[in-house]
């Protein structure tokens, strides 16, 4: 109970809350995208081992592109399939006809659907857009962390020691990370540690943290001239206390919970970005083994494929990170008024 | 009183002029540290091998005095071969900034004043969904859909349609797409709609006189300081543009430093992007301070 106290407090839930089931419909639209991504996820990641072979099947034929709603299924082939061996009615599959479609000996297949089709690689696009937000949850948490701990030193550093060199030294190494394109910074971390996880996450999170800092100046110089600061400090508090806990803890929360939102935005923006323009990261291994690739590397990927007609291993994809982006910003956009955060 | 506002500017812009200066060289003494301590170095020759602060300022004098940012990978001079593709940069990522500052302010003067129309609330809501279109992806439809690629500007029967739509798609794609428009009519209404209520335009309106023309110059003189941060975005996404669209710019050399990780050109590309920064910076600054004199007086002493 006093867990929940201290770290949720009702008022914050309440403004959450209201923020997401109140008036606007498109930031309850935001919260089902995310949670039904969120649940698919967790589905296939948990199941992995187990009986849905969708993860662990691999198109076994020449052809690894099979186009969306295609029955596999090797006794019934023709009379399930959609259209015959013609095209069927969203994408032109004649490239691909059933026949050719084989499985490498796993018996639970037969008369599966290949929803969204298959990727690349011969494996089902629709599992794997799924496992693809997972890489979106580890590099936006690894992100957020390191903004919220960056922003927060930089923005108290600045604002609650204003006149002096420790506020001039913040505010310069702000202005530094504000005197460059995003994409600058991330070419350079690029060109410096190579396609990996944690340096690229680190340069996002580094990036996104002068918002934070830029809102908790603002915030944090108009509450360290009020009373109750003055009196904190005539009770003996000292320094470090009354930033921490009297004005950060207590005051700012609402801006570390509208800007978090914004900065998983974010690093899905950069993230994609960079993968379309072939810098993807290296996501081999990172989840239980499995080769996941993010989204924008199948962007990337659909710009051999689109002008042949296979155009669903880009369609989806970008429609799933546009739902993603939207929600973000939707829900973002209703926390920033709800929170009365500028 | 003329007198010691001008002095005062002088004061202020020397201030703003050293403080880019050394900010200028922080970045570039993080650039070369950074380039410097990396594991594949292949520009030791050139940046030298001995204590790193004397290397650095041998470095930079090399640089400015004359203007020597080492060979590319394919033996190109790097100063030679930025500055050709600079002027393109810059003529994107401009012109977007002066159609993106255009269309924001018609359509932030036009939701602000008549927002509780149904119709202006509708293309407001519109206008959020496109800033949440990623700038890439845009840029990769407009490019299948318009007849982008299909045109060669270099050969001899090119229409002067091909050539408006050569250079007008990417400029009209980096406006719309860049988050740009969003933020400015956000802020041209909260703007708006914080200084109509306060009490010298009320009693300007009591008075009869015309009260958007002032809220209107209050609005520019905000616009204007917010527009500095603007800029590097737009430069970030001209980057994204030159790579999408094949303009031969500084994005795409940067692109292809990155790529082929070709040291010295990704130095040239960070020196030259902090340089226009800085200038636009500063002219921004000064822009402001002369309007912030001519109506805003009472604020300076």
């Amino acid at each position: 109970m006093f867990i929940r106290k201290f770290i949720f407090p009702k008022s914050l839930i309440r403004k959450i809350v209201k923020s997401i089931f109140g008036d606007n419909v498109y930031s309850f639209f935001g919260l089902v995208v995310m949670l039904t991504l969120f649940i698919g996820y967790l589905f296939v990641s948990f199941n992995y081992q187990g009986n849905y072979s969708f993860l662990t099947y691999k198109l076994d034929s020449s052809e690894k592109l099979a186009p969306p709603f295609l029955f596999n299924s090797q006794n019934e082939s023709k009379s399930k399939s959609l259209d015959g061996s013609g095209s069927n009615f969203l994408f032109d599959n004649s490239n691909s006809s059933v026949e050719n479609l084989s499985t490498n000996g796993d018996s639970n297949f037969n008369n599966k659907l290949f929803l969204l089709g298959t990727n690349s690689e011969g494996r089902d696009l629709f599992t794997y857009l799924f496992l693809g937000f997972g890489i979106y949850i580890i590099g936006g948490f690894i992100a957020l962390l390191v903004s919220l701990i960056f922003g927060t030193i930089l923005g108290s550093m600045s604002a609650y020691f204003e006149p002096g060199l420790i506020s001039n030294i913040a505010k310069f190494i702000e202005d530094i990370i504000n005197s460059f394109p995003k994409i600058i910074i991330l070419f350079l971390a690029l060109i410096l540690f190579g396609v990996s996880l944690y340096p690229i996450m680190i340069t996002i999170g580094i990036i996104n943290s002068t918002n934070i800092s830029k809102a908790l100046y603002q915030k944090i110089k108009y509450l360290k001239n009020n009373e109750f600061i003055d009196s904190a400090r005539q009770l003996g508090l000292n320094d470090l206390n009354i930033l921490i806990r009297h004005i950060l803890y207590y005051n700012c929360r609402d801006i570390f919970i509208v800007y978090g939102v914004f900065v998983i935005a974010d690093v899905i923006l950069l993230e994609s970005t960079l993968a379309y323009l072939n810098f993807g990261i290296d996501w081999n291994n990172i989840i239980n083994g499995i080769n996941v690739k993010s989204w924008g590397t199948y962007l990337a990927e659909g710009k051999e494929y689109i002008l042949s007609g296979k155009t669903w291993i880009t369609i989806f994809p970008a429609i799933f990170l546009l739902l993603l982006l939207m929600s973000l910003n939707f829900i973002g956009e209703e926390l920033k008024k709800r929170f009365h955060v500028k | 009183m003329k007198k010691v506002l001008r002095k005062n500017i002088l004061m202020k812009f020397t201030w703003k002029l050293s403080y880019s200066l050394m900010l200028f060289i922080t970045i570039t003494f993080l650039a070369f540290i950074s380039f410097r301590l990396s594991v594949n170095n292949k520009m030791i020759i050139h940046l030298g091998n001995g204590f790193i602060f004397s290397d650095f300022l041998s470095w930079i004098i090399k640089v400015f005095s004359s203007m020597d940012l080492g060979t590319t990978l394919s033996g190109k001079p790097v100063f030679g071969s930025l500055l050709k593709s600079f002027g393109k940069t810059l003529m994107l990522t401009v012109s977007s900034l002066i159609i993106s500052f255009s269309i924001s302010l018609i359509l932030g003067w036009y939701w602000s004043n008549y927002g509780k129309n149904f119709a202006v609330q509708t293309f407001s809501r519109i206008i959020n969904l496109i800033s949440s279109i990623p700038l890439f992806l845009a840029a990769f439809i407009i490019v299948l859909l318009s007849p982008y690629m299909v045109i060669d500007i270099t050969s001899d029967t090119v229409s002067t349609v091909d050539i408006l739509i050569y250079y007008l798609v990417p400029i009209f794609t980096l406006s719309i797409f860049d988050g740009f428009i969003t933020e400015m009519t956000n802020f041209i209404k909260i703007r708006f709609d914080e200084i109509s209520s306060e009490q010298f335009i009320t009693a300007l309106e009591i008075r009869g006189g015309n009260i958007k023309k002032h809220i209107m110059k209050h609005i520019i003189y905000d616009l204007l300081t917010i527009v500095n941060s603007k800029f590097v975005t737009l430069i970030g996404g001209a980057i994204i543009i030159e790579i999408i669209f094949g303009w031969k710019g500084i994005g795409l050399q940067g692109y292809n430093a990155v790529y082929y990780r070709d040291y010295s050109l990704f130095m040239g590309v960070i020196i030259f992007t902090t340089i226009a920064i800085m200038i636009f910076n500063l002219t921004t600054y000064i822009v402001n301070h002369l309007i912030k004199n001519k109506y805003f007086i009472d604020n300076t002493n």
